[in-house]
């Protein structure tokens, strides 16, 4: 039997692979949801050690499969003390794997109890990302820009790129800084921090592209978007309703 | 077609959305703007805003400052739509701003700015909707309120009570049919208008019709209204007072002087709740409580075949006799007093003789008399340069009514007045005055009266007769003489006085 394998140390399969060999299990490296097709279930290898934080997806993976896959089983496996219906005690392995994995609990079942780990929830941390840690949300800022894309767009249909430009981008009297940089940069700063966290999660991809994204239209913003040139050229207002579009969706799903 | 430059206040402590804004919808309103809650708050009561475009952020100390700002701004300013601007778009935080007030709500960067102009317009375009409505609403009320003034059942004497009484409950079925009778000018609309206050029709249309005032010809397609071309002459569609009364109440005055093929007409309605109008192919249903009133003896009109025995029963499902005045002179008192009340005086203006005069005669013609009758009266004290209402002040019949007298002439004209009247009557025996004859013959034995009394002597008589001056009595006279030539034959004094004019 295969399985998808979800870790941040390859060394947790290594040091097992002879038990799993003789169980006739092997594993294969998650990099995308759509892979889920091809897989009776998903191993999650605990704790995920990310930015020298140790993370745990299980819940946010939990919703997921439990919304888009219910079919799929859900294992845990790790070192840790953990009593849990669906952990697998790397330190005291089964006899025979497929009675542990046939006993697994449905991840849409109802009496299914959240993982008790010391390890930070992944929810938590996405919860941080769109919320903020004060003033602004990722979404927020995001949103500032997105309005001020937007009514470029629509004063370009009666005015000049120029014109426009000075109407909307031009420093205010009194401020040191351009606001849509600034906002941009505060906006690019957040997703460096967070998006290494993101390839452990089921919206990998997702957040794959809106990282190609961010860096693609960055040239524009990063000259307080005065180039009319890189505005077209880059489809500055389509890439940022994707990114917007993109960014909401996951955050109604899995950061409400 | 231009549209209106709306004002509207922004508020939001960004300068820079400030700046998007005006930029981005500048041409279509006037802007201001506010950063905090208490410029927000200085700005509103300083001038007229058409709308407030909100942020709900406004305090980004991470507590919900904006939700608790728009309900208390609602709550100062109920009738100023606002719309919210949020970023997070939350479904939560969004349902509870329009719970605490908000008209509507915008999300940057999720809701196209695009349709931000579309989104406000339709905001304030719903307010100006609100606000008309609003004024409407007043209108109707101060309507209600002055109709209210114009027909007050007045009277608190045992009878009259009696029937307030039971036109309360009766006013609490709305759908039963009514039939209102009762002398001429006792005040059967009077107290069909109470009964559609006092009801759960109150908010909807009251239509008063006098049936005999309405040429027989057209009465059809009055009330039961006619599509164009329903009959010759009908260039447009007519909308009947049936349809105009809908919801409300009809009341059909006069109802004994219908003929029979309007008799059931109405017959049908009220077994079915359906007209169909002239020319139309189609029947309407409508919810209307009717209210029908007469002074005619329906029993007997039904005995000898002038009305359907059949509607008769459908409309006496609940009748109301408004009693005659003479048989509650205790509300005499009362209806003068509002009289004069309205005209701005007080009951003091009458003296006790007057008003002992007052509560004398047999006010044949009921409520509507007694209100001409205090008319005349401050007419009179005004032209006689009168500190008080006196007996002189009274019209003629009044004045020499004799209580115990069993009939006089007056009456015997009062008595023809409220016959069924005729144009171009004469005096002959069974031919009875017409309305405008009998009112000249009172004026004329009034001016007869008074030239006896002050032996002939013009201006003293135009004095006491109320013309003021003798011209102005001369100008009657000889306009009464034009009119009624025929009335003339048995006043000696004025044929004698005026006898270039009364040949």
């Amino acid at each position: 039997m295969e399985l998808l394998a979800l870790a941040s140390d390859a060394r947790f399969l290594n040091v097992h692979r002879n038990y799993f060999e003789r169980q006739n299990v092997r594993f294969v490296t998650y990099t995308g949801k759509g892979q889920l097709e091809e897989f009776p279930g998903l191993m999650i290898f605990i704790p995920i050690e990310c930015q020298g934080q140790l993370v745990s997806p299980v819940d946010i993976w939990r919703q997921f499969l439990a919304r888009e896959h219910p079919e799929k089983r859900l294992a845990i496996a790790g070192v840790e003390a953990i009593e849990h219906h669906n952990y697998l005690d790397l330190l005291a392995l089964p006899r025979n794997f497929f009675d542990f994995f046939d006993n697994l609990k449905a991840v849409d079942a109802e009496d299914w109890i959240k993982l008790d780990t010391e390890a930070l929830d992944m929810e938590e941390k996405m919860r941080r990302f769109y919320e903020g840690h004060g003033k602004e949300s990722v979404t927020y800022t995001l949103s500032k820009i997105s309005l001020k894309i937007e009514i470029l767009s629509t004063r370009l249909k009666e005015t000049g790129y120029q014109q426009a430009w000075e109407e909307l981008f031009e420093p205010l009297e009194g401020e040191t800084v351009a606001y849509t940089e600034e906002k941009w940069k505060e906006l690019h700063r957040r997703w460096g921090h967070y998006v290494s966290f993101f390839q452990y999660l089921p919206f990998r991809e997702e957040m794959l592209e809106v990282g190609r994204l961010i860096a693609y239209v960055s040239p524009f913003f990063e000259h307080n978007c005065r180039e009319e040139v890189l505005f077209t050229q880059l489809e500055s207002r389509k890439n940022i309703d994707r990114i917007f579009e993109i960014l909401d969706t996951i955050k109604q799903e899995y950061a409400p | 077609m231009p549209r209106k430059n709306y004002k509207v206040l922004v508020v939001d402590d960004e300068a820079e959305f400030h700046r998007n804004i005006r930029v981005g919808l500048g041409g279509h309103y006037e802007f201001e703007g506010a950063l905090d809650k208490n410029q927000m708050l200085d700005k509103l009561k300083a001038s007229h805003f058409d709308l407030l475009l909100l942020d709900l952020k406004l305090d980004h100390t991470g507590v919900p400052g904006g939700l608790d700002l728009l309900a208390e701004t609602h709550t100062r300013f109920p009738y100023l739509p606002i719309v919210v601007v949020t970023s997070e778009g939350e479904v939560e935080t969004v349902m509870q701003a329009m719970e605490l007030g908000a008209s509507y709500y915008l999300q940057k960067g999720k809701s196209k700015f695009e349709l931000w102009d579309k989104n406000i317009q339709s905001v304030l375009e719903k307010a100006e909707l609100k606000k008309e409505n609003n004024a409407l609403k007043s209108q109707v009320r101060q309507f209600r309120e002055k109709e209210q003034a114009q027909y007050p059942f007045i009277g608190e004497s045992p009878k009259i009570m009696e029937v307030k009484q039971t036109l309360k409950i009766v006013a609490q079925r709305p759908n039963v049919t009514v039939l209102l009778t009762g002398e001429t000018g006792v005040g059967k609309e009077v107290a069909a208008r109470y009964l559609h206050r006092m009801g759960a029709r109150q908010d909807k249309p009251f239509v008063g019709v006098n049936l005999s005032a309405i040429q027989k010809t057209l009465l059809e397609s009055t009330l039961f209204g006619a599509h164009k071309g329903g009959y010759t002459g009908a260039t447009h569609d007519i909308k009947g007072y049936f349809e105009q009364a809908n919801g409300g109440i009809l009341m059909l005055d006069e109802i004994g002087d219908i003929d029979a093929n309007i008799q059931i007409k109405l017959l049908r309605f009220l077994e079915t709740r359906l007209i169909r109008p002239i020319g139309s192919d189609k029947d309407i249903e409508l919810d209307i409580q009717i209210v029908a009133a007469t002074h005619r003896d329906l029993p007997k009109a039904v005995a000898e075949g002038a009305f359907r025995e059949d509607l008769y029963q459908r409309l006496k499902v609940m009748v109301v006799d408004i009693p005659p005045l003479r048989n509650r002179k205790d509300d005499i008192p009362l209806i003068v007093e509002h009289q004069l009340n309205r005209e701005g005086f007080s009951q003091n203006l009458i003296t006790p003789e007057a008003f002992e005069k007052l509560m004398q005669y047999e006010w044949k013609g009921n409520v509507r008399e007694l209100i001409n009758t205090v008319n005349h009266m401050i007419l009179r004290r005004e032209i006689l340069q009168s500190s008080y209402i006196r007996p002189e002040c009274l019209p003629m019949e009044i004045l020499q009514f004799d209580p115990n007298a069993s009939t006089s002439l007056l009456s015997k004209v009062q008595e023809n007045t409220s016959a069924p009247l005729h144009h171009n009557a004469s005096l002959e025996p069974g031919n009875p005055l017409s309305h405008e004859e009998a009112k000249a013959l009172i004026d004329l034995q009034a001016i007869e009266r008074a030239l006896a009394v002050k032996n002939g002597k013009k201006q003293d008589v135009a004095q006491m007769t109320g013309y003021g001056t003798s011209d102005n009595l001369r100008y009657k006279i000889k306009t009464l003489y034009q009119q009624f030539p025929h009335l003339f034959t048995d006043f000696g004094h004025i044929r004698s006085s005026y006898s270039r004019i009364v040949k």
